[in-house]
């Protein structure tokens, strides 16, 4: 009866203890942070399930195959979310000093202790097992549940669903428990305290870099044999084997991996239920005979090279006196160091999911995707993942140590900073912000320049590194502007939600920022006016960032924090409860503050500032659009203006023979792309390339531009420039729109057809027919939108390239790029479909065999085959529109056969050229 | 001279401190007694301005401390009554950042860090964790930190708690040259023995209020009693203590 109490009593209070309290403020609601954590993994369950539920509508003899990577992912995450309690409670599983100095002298049995921890750990491993799994196992079961009947069938799976959950979540706190246990047994106490902190934070990085790192089912195909030896290597495919065993619908060898999870979850609960007792009571017995802090000499050279480098760069000696201050606290304190540690190993577990492409790029994995065009990229060579990384690397420092920076140290010692405040509160923040720059921008930075000048040319890495210092002063200035406290010495009120959900919102938009930036950062260095536009944008950033923090800094208004108070608790009239907080100390003043300006004056300046600050940019970019235009020049013209009323098109003829040969080129593409292939027809036929309105040389045309209109263009064209009629057009993408529909118009007029990848819709697919609601205004207002992005340099900012020119073909000069904006897509392939067939004139259909994209990875690469294939059997169709029509597949080339295949294009030509003659 | 005129701290409505009012001169020392709860470290603690008065004023030469209130916390040293401090900084490091607060020059801090470790016999350990010093070590490093920047003002709420007797004696020496050389010492204990000595003047508070405050000479001949420990008995405590150890024994034995 006694012992059952004992058990209660124990059991409760080591379950309020699973996360460390020391952090939380007298005021910290334990019950209420664990609600959060608890809501937050649900939350992510219901998203999670929300993306299941698609399952639903998967045919039912695909769902086994399809719900494959959807169940390796939930194991896998909840095998992640078991680690991660592993790592959050890995002290609390053992007896601590506190455990032993006070229920050793109580008279408990040891295995009453026992017990109840474990009962206790059990709990919160089980509470975070089924928060996360519990929106996903209830829809999962019903939307790919496996049986006869649909209530057996979901109950089924359901139960194997769960079943194969604890296991997985078990095996995995087992496996961390075991080293744990282990370490304890093989060396003395103090050891095994310093080697248990590494292995804490080594434990959490594993976690995130398993997690981040371990190719998924996305990455290769499970029924592959050639990854077999992978799978039966990885824990989750182990367990997925498991749940495939209950589930009834089997993956090859499920009963294989099914074996290797029982055998895995056998031995690591056995050596974790062995080490950890006797574990338990070897460290029960030691622990009060070992002080918590043995005394050592602190006067390590790190530290006296840190008062050393204070003392040398920092002026003022409350500047020294903060940053040695939170250094030696980072170094020191467990508990911040490991919140650190957890910020820095989420940052690198990012930055490997970003590297995948270049840890994996040269493997098996990636075979597929490198056929079809992907290229890995090498770590020597300037490129994106590792740009990134060093931007994510660098926020999560600054976040990170910011963070940790609100978590207090030794609360109640923090009299000293407040009795000492000497200074004025601008000295103060001032002293923080040196010493976040101190302790976390300039050693992550150091790093990183002597990582990538190691690895990477000067120039590339230079200029990186001076992106990531703005970068490193942009967050810095913004994450401390408002931040009234000394590091470590303020309360700290947990289940402030609304904050950290808003600061995880910032930090997701961040990071989508910094993965863009670093993505385009290669393109945005590659000429000086791109690398002289980044760099302005980040000057301004970073000197409006340092603005603000020095207004909020020199503020009469702003006072040191040392409590954390609840917004709640300021009171507008001024009044307080006695004690809650001290006039001196309080941080807002809401009667004094400064009068804030009325909304609607504040959009009124907003919006000035934005109009000038338009208006500027625009002028500065219309000067460099026409200066650079100045000093390049378009080249001379080929060929000659041909009136059609009004305007003028360029036309380009070589070549004698008939029946005459015209090309039409794909959007955006002037007609001097043909010329290679024009000069080789030249030897048996007439050819003529023109330049659409707009196009190359040609006047710009009204609009709309649809095939209608070019069609009319083309025909006008033909017929002043005196080229005698019937031709055969070869259209190609969006010129084969254009051929088709001039056949129905002058059919006359065309004896043969050869479409060079045209585009087109499968004749199934419905196209919105044009002219509803504000459709038709769009393409015109994307028209004046690039003709105006043309004009202030926008689109050469760009389009421009670095390197020698390249031929007009392949970089369509900007008036061009424009004007092809003026076409319209939609109504061009509506009339296209309307334009009927050619009879049993000859027709010869080119189509591209590779995607015209190269794929990021491997499941990209599958894709694109995969729509490529559609694309392969839908120009068929094409082939179709004459009784004559046959279809060419060219396996190595792309979209733009003219260029890939110029060969293929010729002899398409020959081919219909030598019909028609020999009729 | 600082005063305290009618000052009053309440927590919720609850008065801990009433109507208090006292000097403590220049060139004495003012012992500040009172039995537990009575008030004394959350007077200490107003007059340190860690917390306000809900009511009353603290004078520093006929101004109120608000009106500068760096310049007060430029001429306070203070020893708290609990020994908190940072665990993970050495005894050496606390000083120096507590001297580094103050803004003192780098090389007179050094000097004056290595003479007050070595005279409180810190110096052999200046490199070890506060986390592994005794209660006295930790106390001696409040004491060096109170005194690092020659404060006008020096407040000491039970300064003796843990020192050893040798320590103790440096101590009570240390506290009469402050006064003689123009120093306002305010001074908090249980140690009545040990205020006679030192002290010249002593306020006694009871549940809050100030119920005595004269010098000590005075009060001997205004209450015709002998010893402080009797002024006080017949001021402060309203138990009758014998009797009360004797029902503590009846319940231990129920």
């Amino acid at each position: 009866m006694l012992e059952r109490q004992q058990f209660r009593v124990l059991y409760r209070d080591f379950l309020r203890r699973m996360i460390d309290l020391e952090l939380l403020s007298a005021h910290g609601d334990v019950q209420r942070l664990l609600g959060q954590f608890g809501a937050l993994l649900a939350a992510g369950s219901a998203v999670m399930a929300l993306i299941q539920s698609a399952l639903a509508y998967v045919p039912r003899e695909y769902l086994a195959v399809a719900a494959w990577s959807d169940e390796e992912f939930l194991i896998s995450t909840t095998m992640a979310v078991a680690g991660m309690f592993a790592v959050v409670s890995w002290d609390s599983v053992f007896p601590d000093r506190r455990d032993s100095l006070i229920l050793g002298l109580l008279p408990l049995r040891p295995q009453t202790i026992l017990k109840s921890k474990l009962a206790a750990t059990a709990t919160g491993l089980g509470l975070c097992v089924v928060a996360v799994n519990v929106f996903t196992s209830v829809a999962f079961a019903v939307s790919a549940y496996s049986g006869i009947t649909f209530m057996v069938g979901v109950a089924r799976t359901f139960l194997a669903y769960w079943i194969t959950m604890a296991a997985a979540g078990l095996f995995v706190f087992c496996v961390f428990l075991g080293a744990q246990g282990l370490t304890a047994q093989l060396f003395n106490y103090r050891l095994q305290a310093r080697i248990s902190n590494t292995l804490q934070i080594a434990a959490f990085f594993l976690v995130l870099g398993t997690y981040f790192l371990t190719p998924g089912s996305d990455d290769f195909s499970i029924t592959d044999p050639n990854y077999a030896s992978l799978i039966r290597a990885l824990p989750s495919f182990w367990f997925l084997g498991l749940f495939q065993k209950l589930h009834g619908a089997a993956v090859p060898n499920a009963g294989m991996l099914a074996e290797r999870a029982l055998w895995a979850l056998a031995i690591s609960t056995t050596i974790a239920a062995a080490t950890y007792a006797l574990a338990y009571n070897r460290n029960f017995r030691r622990l009060i005979e070992q002080p918590d802090i043995a005394p050592s000499d602190r006067s390590r050279p790190a530290s006296r090279l840190a008062a050393f480098l204070a003392s040398k760069l920092l002026p003022r000696q409350v500047e020294r006196a903060v940053l040695l201050f939170t250094a030696r606290t980072l170094a020191r304190s467990r508990q911040h160091r490991l919140i650190l540690a957890a910020y820095a190993g989420l940052g690198l577990a990012i930055s490997l999911a970003f590297a995948r492409a270049l840890l994996f790029g040269g493997s098996r994995m990636y075979a597929v995707a490198r056929r079809y065009g992907f290229r890995p990229t090498s770590w020597n060579e300037p490129n994106a993942a590792l740009m990134t990384a060093g931007f994510v690397m660098l926020f999560f420092a600054v976040i990170g140590t910011r963070a940790v920076f609100s978590l207090p140290s030794t609360l109640k010692a923090n009299w000293i900073f407040r009795i000492t405040a000497v200074h004025s509160p601008r000295a103060y923040f001032t002293a923080v912000r040196k010493a976040l720059y101190g302790v976390a921008v300039w050693p992550v930075l150091m790093a990183m320049a002597v990582a990538y000048l190691t690895i990477w040319p000067h120039a590339p890495a230079l200029l990186h590194i001076a992106v990531l210092l703005l970068a490193g002063i942009i967050l810095v200035e913004r994450s401390l502007t408002e931040f009234r406290k000394v590091p470590f010495t303020c309360s700290y009120l947990p289940g402030q939600a609304n904050l950290r959900l808003k600061l995880g919102a910032y930090g997701a938009a961040f990071l989508f920022a910094t993965y863009v930036a670093g993505a385009l950062e290669n393109a945005l260095l590659e000429t000086v006016a791109r690398t002289t536009v980044f760099f302005f944008v980040l000057a301004a950033l970073t000197i409006t960032s340092r603005h603000k923090w020095a207004a909020f800094a020199a503020s009469p208004y702003e006072r040191l924090q040392f409590e954390a108070v609840e917004a709640q608790e300021v009171s507008p009239l001024d009044l307080s409860h006695d004690g809650a907080y001290s006039r001196m100390e309080r941080y807002v003043d809401v009667l004094n503050a400064p009068p804030e300006q009325a909304l609607a004056q504040r959009v009124k300046t907003i919006a000035w500032k934005t109009a000038a600050a338009t208006l500027g940019i625009a002028a500065v970019g219309f000067v460099y659009e026409h200066v650079s235009e100045w000093l390049h020049p378009p080249p001379p013209r080929i060929g000659r203006p041909v009136d059609i009323g009004g305007r003028s098109l360029n036309i380009f003829c070589a070549g004698e023979g008939n029946p005459a040969v015209i090309f039409e080129s794909g959007s955006g593409g002037p007609g001097y792309g043909w010329v290679s292939i024009q000069r080789e027809l030249g030897k048996f036929v007439r050819s003529c390339w023109y330049d659409r309105a707009g196009y190359g040389w040609s006047d710009a045309g009204p609009f709309p531009r649809d095939s209608a209109a070019i069609s009319e263009d083309l025909h006008r064209l033909l017929r002043n420039a005196g080229e005698q009629p019937p031709y055969v057009l070869v259209g190609a993408s969006f010129g084969g729109l254009n051929v088709r529909v001039y056949n129905k118009h002058y059919p006359d007029d065309v004896a043969g057809m050869v479409l060079v990848d045209s585009s087109h819709i499968d004749e199934g697919v419905p196209i919105r027919p044009p002219g509803e609601g504000w459709l038709p205004y769009f393409p015109r207002a994307m028209s004046v939108l690039a003709l105006t992005l043309k004009q202030i340099g926008v689109l050469r900012l760009i389009m421009d390239r670095p390197g020698p020119s390249v031929p007009l073909t392949l970089a369509p000069d900007l008036r061009t790029l424009a004007e092809s904006s003026k076409e319209l897509f939609f109504e061009s392939l509506l009339e296209a479909r309307a334009a009927g067939g050619l009879g049993d004139r000859p027709l010869i259909v080119l189509t591209a065999g590779l995607p015209s994209s190269t794929p990021r990875d491997p499941a990209q690469a599958r894709e694109l085959i995969a729509s490529q294939q559609h694309w392969i059997e839908s120009q068929a169709q094409l082939a179709r529109l004459s009784t004559q029509g046959k279809q060419i597949v060219l396996k190595d080339s792309r979209h733009g056969i003219q260029w890939d295949r110029p060969d293929a294009v010729i002899d398409a030509v020959r081919e219909v050229v030598a019909e028609l003659r020999a009729k | 001279m600082l005063e305290l005129r009618r000052v009053t701290k309440r927590y919720s409505g609850i008065p801990a401190v009433e109507d208090v009012s006292f000097c403590a001169r220049e060139g004495q020392v003012t012992g500040y007694l009172g039995p537990n709860g009575s008030g004394k470290s959350t007077t200490l603690k107003m007059i340190t301005a860690l917390i306000e008065p809900s009511d009353g004023e603290i004078l520093w030469r006929g101004e109120p401390i608000e009106r500068d209130i760096i310049a007060h916390k430029q001429r306070l040293g203070y020893v708290p009554e609990e020994p908190h401090l940072y665990p993970h900084l050495t005894g050496a490091e606390y000083l120096v950042m507590t001297g580094q607060l103050r803004g003192l020059p780098n090389k007179t801090l050094e000097e004056k860090i290595k003479g007050l470790l070595s005279l409180f016999s810190l110096y052999e350990d200046r490199h070890v964790a506060i986390s592994s010093y005794s209660k006295g070590m930790r106390q001696k490093v409040l004491l060096a930190a109170a005194l690092l920047h020659n404060p006008k003002i020096i407040l000491l709420d039970e300064p003796f708690s843990g020192l050893d007797v040798n320590s103790a004696l440096v101590l009570r020496n240390l506290i009469q040259e402050l006064a003689a050389r123009g120093k306002v010492v305010l001074f908090s204990s249980h140690d009545l023995e040990i205020v006679e000595r030192v002290s010249s003047h002593v306020v006694i508070l009871h549940k809050g209020r100030v119920v005595a405050n004269d010098s000590i000479d005075q009060l001997r001949s205004l209450m015709s009693l002998e010893t402080l420990e009797e002024i006080f008995e017949q001021l402060a405590i309203e138990q009758d203590t014998p009797a009360i150890a004797k029902q503590i024994l009846h319940l231990m034995e129920l």
